[in-house]
């Protein structure tokens, strides 16, 4: 981190933490007016593995894990809303800290009673996918530290944050069922994490949006969420425009689907979580023709967690990811690059513990058993051949939030 | 209080203003829920919760609503976090909570039987 991005964080962190507890305690929603809400969240994480860098030092016990957010909303009349989330996030070497604008919305849903609703977004908006994904950058809506990597990869979490476009939604609700359905076309956000995750390194030139891209969700619920099934999708087509007069670098396009199932059981004490992620992936007319490929991401994980009191919560949670469902001990792709197989796999269990400590404040911890490396950023472990393949995360996050 | 049991039942209650006398259960859910957001005249809605682990809260979730507390926390987070809505104004305890429906126009909320004076209206369900 340069002395400009820690002086940055600083002002951000020092802002929060003035606001945060004087709100917390002072109310819930300062009424300044009726329609407007203010929330605000600000997290600390600590995070040690024996073996592979994840969010910066982490073989030496790494700080640079830490997010803080504050959004306002404005409600003038039921039929609209505006949004917007400002966003700083330090991830190792993944994201440096810098403000970004997470969304920026307006909303106008004309059609709504109570069993209906259909309405219009226009904006920055988070993309619908899979059960957490929408609010994956803000600790007490995770279930854990990390969320699981199979179908929520660090590494690729820019791809799959937000849109800047339009979306459609629609609410249908009969009895005990409810269906929810939201379409959205726009432009994804793009950097250099993705040339690490689809090129393999940071090369000289520009990934960015080829045409517009789509994602989409359908989630049904039964009683308020009690059963949860949803199945949400990304088409995404990027190109990379390599920099002029480097013979061994060309452009290239990189079309991404990233398909994921939902299924989720809450129960008085316990909630019983899955999802299933495909993720086909395609390179063309890159240089060198090597790079030409295609190939079917895979990822699926079964969760459990389980609230002993009021304040505790246990999870026990099982995440396996190939990077190729036709390969998944990663030896074609290893005989082809001439890396580790264990960069094209990952089978990870979890084990976590959460202690709402106020309303306000939480405290969790997270103990990871991994065999496989392909969660992990090449940008954050630059020499594969210097990486473990069985290794096991520790980690802490405090949380403060309104 | 907070630690034992409420002395008295859950009652839903309205400002006297909010022109609906008897709501049927889909209706209460989509409330507190956060998606239906106007009164039949027009008035918005404003929802005013106890916190999760408020004892009264509990027992108005699963009278009225039928669900959990920690659902009806992911439900707003989820729509608060990704911008597509607001959450319910939370209060410290019953007296704020009379108070705040009382003098606020479209305020839904709860109370014990007991505490339920002329300054709110208590709602039936059908």
């Amino acid at each position: 981190m340069t002395a400009y991005e820690q002086s940055k964080w600083n002002r951000l962190a020092a802002l929060l933490l003035a606001v945060v507890p004087g709100l917390a305690f002072a109310g819930e929603n300062p009424e300044w007016f009726e329609g407007m809400q203010l929330h605000a969240f600000l997290s600390q994480g600590y995070v040690h593995t024996t073996h592979n860098r994840f969010m910066g030092d982490s073989e030496e016990g790494s700080l640079d894990f830490r997010e803080a957010g504050v959004n306002l909303s404005l409600r003038p009349t039921p039929s609209w809303l505006f949004s917007a989330q400002l966003l700083s996030r330090k991830a190792g070497e993944m994201n440096d800290g810098s403000v970004n604008l997470d969304y920026g919305l307006v909303d106008f849903t004309p059609f709504s009673n109570e069993t209906w609703r259909i309405g219009v977004i226009g904006g920055r908006f988070k993309n619908p996918i899979g059960l957490y994904n929408d609010t994956r950058d803000v600790p007490f809506t995770r279930p854990s530290v990390f969320l699981p990597q199979s179908i929520y990869w660090e590494k690729l979490r820019d791809i799959m944050l937000s849109s800047d476009g339009g979306q459609f939604h629609g609410e249908f609700f009969h009895g005990r069922h409810s269906l929810l359905l939201q379409l959205g076309i726009g432009r994804f956000t793009t950097n250099e994490n993705l040339e690490w995750a689809y090129l393999g390194n940071d090369r000289p030139g520009e990934f960015e949006n080829d045409g517009l891209s789509r994602v989409g969700r359908l989630q049904y619920e039964f009683e308020e969420g009690r059963v949860r099934l949803a199945l949400s999708g990304i088409e995404a087509n990027f190109r990379f425009e390599a920099e002029p007069g480097l013979p061994t670098v060309g452009s290239g396009k990189t079309r991404i689907d990233y398909w994921v199932a939902s299924f989720q059981y809450n129960a008085e004490r316990w909630s019983l979580t899955a999802e299933y992620m495909r993720e086909p992936v395609e390179w063309q007319s890159y240089l060198p023709p090597a790079l030409n490929d295609s190939r079917e991401a895979e990822g699926y994980y079964l969760q459990g967690t389980w609230r002993i009191t009021e304040a505790l919560e246990v999870l026990l949670r099982y995440d396996a990811a190939y990077l190729d469902r036709h390969d998944r001990d990663g030896s074609r792709q290893s005989s082809l690059s001439g890396l580790p197989a264990h960069l094209y796999f990952s089978r990870i269990w979890s084990l976590g513990l959460t202690w709402h400590i106020t309303s306000h404040m939480m405290l969790r911890g997270q103990f990871d058993i991994a065999d496989g490396t392909a969660p992990l950023s090449g940008r954050e472990n630059p020499d594969p051949t210097a990486m473990e393949r069985h290794w096991k995360l520790f980690s802490l996050l405090f949380s403060l939030g309104f | 209080m907070l630690a034992g049991g409420p002395l008295y039942a859950v009652q839903l209650v309205v400002n006297p203003s909010v022109p609906d006398t008897k709501l049927s259960p889909s209706t209460v859910r989509a409330l507190f829920n956060m998606r239906l957001l106007q009164w039949s005249d027009g008035t918005p809605v404003r929802v005013y919760v106890l916190p999760d682990d408020n004892a009264l809260h509990r027992q108005f979730c699963k009278r009225y609503l039928g669900v959990f507390p920690h659902q009806l926390r992911y439900s707003w987070n989820r729509r608060v976090y990704s911008g597509i809505g607001q959450s319910p104004h939370q209060v410290k305890n019953v007296e704020e909570m009379r108070q705040r429906i009382a003098d606020t126009p479209g305020a839904i909320g709860y109370l014990p039987e007991d505490l339920i004076d002329d300054s709110v209206r208590a709602v039936e369900m059908e």
